[in-house]
């Protein structure tokens, strides 16, 4: 019997495959699989770094100082660190055309949770209300992927937007600026629920707080953003690693799938996929899942279509939450040394639910090891003013990024257009009538609430992310009860390609303001276990 | 390209920045940088101006700086200052300098967040009174031929 054949090594292909292994099944995963360096100085922390490095503007700036954000290049807050570039490395053969959308591809082994900020929110029912299972039947999953990749959290507040889970470890310490900000919350929790439906508390991270199998338990070096480098932060590439133990897995980096091909009866019989030298190679596949992220795994299905029968159709329905990056002061940090041996993503989430009752995902990052040259250009001071002013509240400077949620609209497609070579991937999107508004309520509303918790965020600096900058993309084959052509059955099985699986984002049928990528896992998890 | 020059400008930079001389690393990667990257080039000559004049010592480029930040916020002169800085946060013992908050807790803090803005308009106001007739004169002359 020919293996069950996955494309894509991220969040949603490693999952699946490790469950499938685990049932005993054969999987061979295709994969382009570009992959970065080594981390340098594996014991040092941040500071050690800085300190130990031949050269460390290399390490911190790149080579072709390309981490330096000059002058006309602001507009995002953190440089991105070189040890990561590879993950966003392109693809020759791979071409794209964007209408009002912004996204990101990697061809990186693990995909793009490679370079993810760790956040573990389940969705919970009311966020299950489109999808065609309760989540009765779906946490379980998340409590299983928990087991096995580390999560840290607390049962607190964010308990009744989070469901708790099995598997939870405990949380990780807390930075003293994000100590100050859940105080803050506790003073004032009742006055932010009432006025604001605003509930505070730990952040569900994908890290270690103790030691799992043969991984340690985060030692707080403070390179989060640089890349841990002890593993105690989870990336799929672990699950990569943890599925090559399997005899029944087969793992081919350096394939670019082109396209499926199909036999007489309409069932899938192989895989084109060229080489590093450019050759093409036929996979043989006994059922194909596209777990190569919502945008590549609809790049795939429609040059198959086009090649098959010369059709061209669009894929309707894409979803991504739009993002607010809101930096913020706090009051009751400023002048209060900081501490870069700490953990550096976001420790602290809140969930506001708005008039709408749509509900709004906060993640607050106390801004502390991020280069400090890109924000210090936007002070309204002279650069050694801006510097010397930095200083005195660089421990007292956090962002929120708020997180909206996102419905399917016939509006917004993926298509391909095959008019010119190679066929080019073209993603539409535009957002929700009245969202400016939308935008503005809420803005307004997060403002308030970080006054009530002493912190103030400047209006000027608060930033709008294009759609596609949060890499939550999701919609275009949805899981649905009711059937229908463009649809998958509740198990991701494509209603129009017999043996063709869909297990990452393509099959959510709505989007919550939530991070997908836990989901992602428990449901490819659940896919692997009930339909395989 | 004038590697003295290219050091010169670091020199005046660093001690503009953190009060500092900068260690033979970040000068040796300030230059490295404009080998292999560069800032964009000065607009016209008064861009150039500025750069000749913040290259003088730490005084002239913070006026320097205050012009431009206003006027010329592209300009080549703020794009090094900001390698300047980038380097400065990556390599010892500069680093430490930039990441230690002033002692005096919050009511030191505030002080001195309360003086920053009038310092920053003194010598705001310095600059254009020494630079706005300049670069007036440049704007009416035009470019040199």
């Amino acid at each position: 019997m020919d293996p069950i054949v996955v494309v894509g090594s991220g969040a949603s292909g490693v999952h699946f495959a490790l469950a499938a292994l685990r049932k005993g099944r054969r999987v061979t995963m295709l994969d382009v699989g570009h992959t970065g360096q080594q981390p340098v100085l594996p014991r040092e922390t941040l500071i050690g770094l800085k300190r130990n490095l031949d050269d460390p503007a290399l390490y911190f700036l790149g080579s072709r100082y390309q981490s330096l954000v000059l002058p006309g290049n602001e507009g995002e807050y953190y440089a991105f660190p070189p040890a990561k570039e590879h993950v966003f490395r392109s693809q020759p053969g791979f071409a794209f055309r964007n209408d009002g959308f912004s996204p990101l591809y990697s061809f990186a082994a693990g995909g793009l949770a490679e370079v993810w900020t760790g956040g573990c929110y389940p969705f919970d029912s009311r966020d299950l209300q489109d999808f065609p299972f309760a989540y009765e039947e779906l946490g379980p999953y998340y409590g299983r992927v928990a087991q096995n990749i580390g999560v840290a959290g607390a049962k607190d507040d964010l308990a009744a937007v989070f469901p708790y889970h099995d598997g939870l470890m405990e949380p990780l310490q807390l930075d003293d600026h994000s100590a100050v900000l859940l105080d803050s919350y506790q003073r004032r929790r009742r006055r932010l629920q009432e006025r604001f439906h605003c509930l505070m508390g730990r952040a569900r991270l994908a890290v270690l707080s103790r030691n799992l199998g043969a991984r340690k338990a985060c030692d707080y070096s403070g390179r989060c953003l640089w890349g841990c480098p002890s593993q105690a932060f989870y990336t799929p590439s672990i699950t990569l690693a943890e599925c090559r133990q399997y005899s029944g897995f087969t793992y081919c980096p350096g394939l670019y799938v082109d396209y499926f091909r199909m036999d007489s009866a309409g069932r899938i019989a192989g895989v084109a996929a060229s080489t590093r030298d450019g050759q093409t190679r036929e996979i043989a596949a006994g059922a194909l899942v596209l777990a190569a992220g919502t945008l590549s795994s609809a790049r795939i299905y429609l040059e198959s279509l086009y090649r098959d029968s010369g059709r061209t159709p669009e894929l309707r329905g894409l979803m991504d939450n739009r993002q607010i990056l809101m930096p913020f002061l706090n009051l009751r940090m400023i002048g209060r040394q900081w501490k870069p041996e700490t953990y550096q993503y976001h420790q602290v989430a809140m969930a506001v639910r708005m008039d709408g009752g749509d509900m709004i995902h906060g993640l607050i990052t106390t801004l502390k090891t991020a280069l400090i040259h890109p924000l210090v250009q936007t002070l309204p001071f002279d650069l050694g003013t801006g510097v010397a002013a930095f200083r005195n509240f660089h421990g007292a400077l956090g962002m929120i990024n708020i997180n909206l949620p996102d419905r399917r609209r016939e509006e917004n497609f993926i298509a391909l257009d095959t008019s010119v070579e190679p066929h080019r991937l073209v993603v539409h999107y535009r957002p929700p009538e009245g969202e400016p508004e939308r935008l503005r309520r809420i803005i307004h509303v997060f403002r308030k609430i970080l006054l009530q918790l002493r912190c103030f965020a400047p209006p000027k600096t608060i930033h709008v992310r294009p759609m596609g900058a949060s890499v939550h993309y999701a919609g275009t084959r949805p899981m649905t009860t009711a059937g229908g052509p463009g649809t998958c059955t509740p198990h991701g099985a494509s209603r129009d390609i017999e043996n063709l699986y869909f297990a990452d984002g393509s099959t959510f049928p709505s989007l919550p303001a939530k991070n997908l990528t836990f989901t992602l896992m428990a449901n490819a998890t659940r896919i692997a276990e009930e339909a395989f | 390209m004038d590697m003295l020059q290219l050091e010169r400008e670091c020199r005046s930079y660093t001690r503009y920045l953190i009060g500092e001389p900068p260690t033979s690393y970040v000068i040796a990667k300030y230059r490295d940088f404009h080998q292999k990257i560069g800032v964009p080039e000065a607009r016209d000559r008064f861009d150039r101006f500025l750069l000749a004049a913040s290259a003088h010592g730490p005084l002239w480029a913070r006026l320097a700086d205050s012009y431009a930040g206003i006027w010329r916020k592209q300009s080549s002169l703020r794009a090094k200052l900001v390698v300047t800085l980038a380097l400065l946060e990556c390599a010892p013992p500069t680093y430490e300098k930039l990441d230690r908050c002033p002692s005096g807790g919050w009511f030191g803090a505030l002080l001195r967040l309360s003086l920053a803005p009038a310092g920053y308009a003194c010598s705001l106001l310095a600059a254009t009174a020494l630079f706005s007739p300049v670069h007036l004169w440049m704007k009416a002359a035009g470019e040199p031929r």
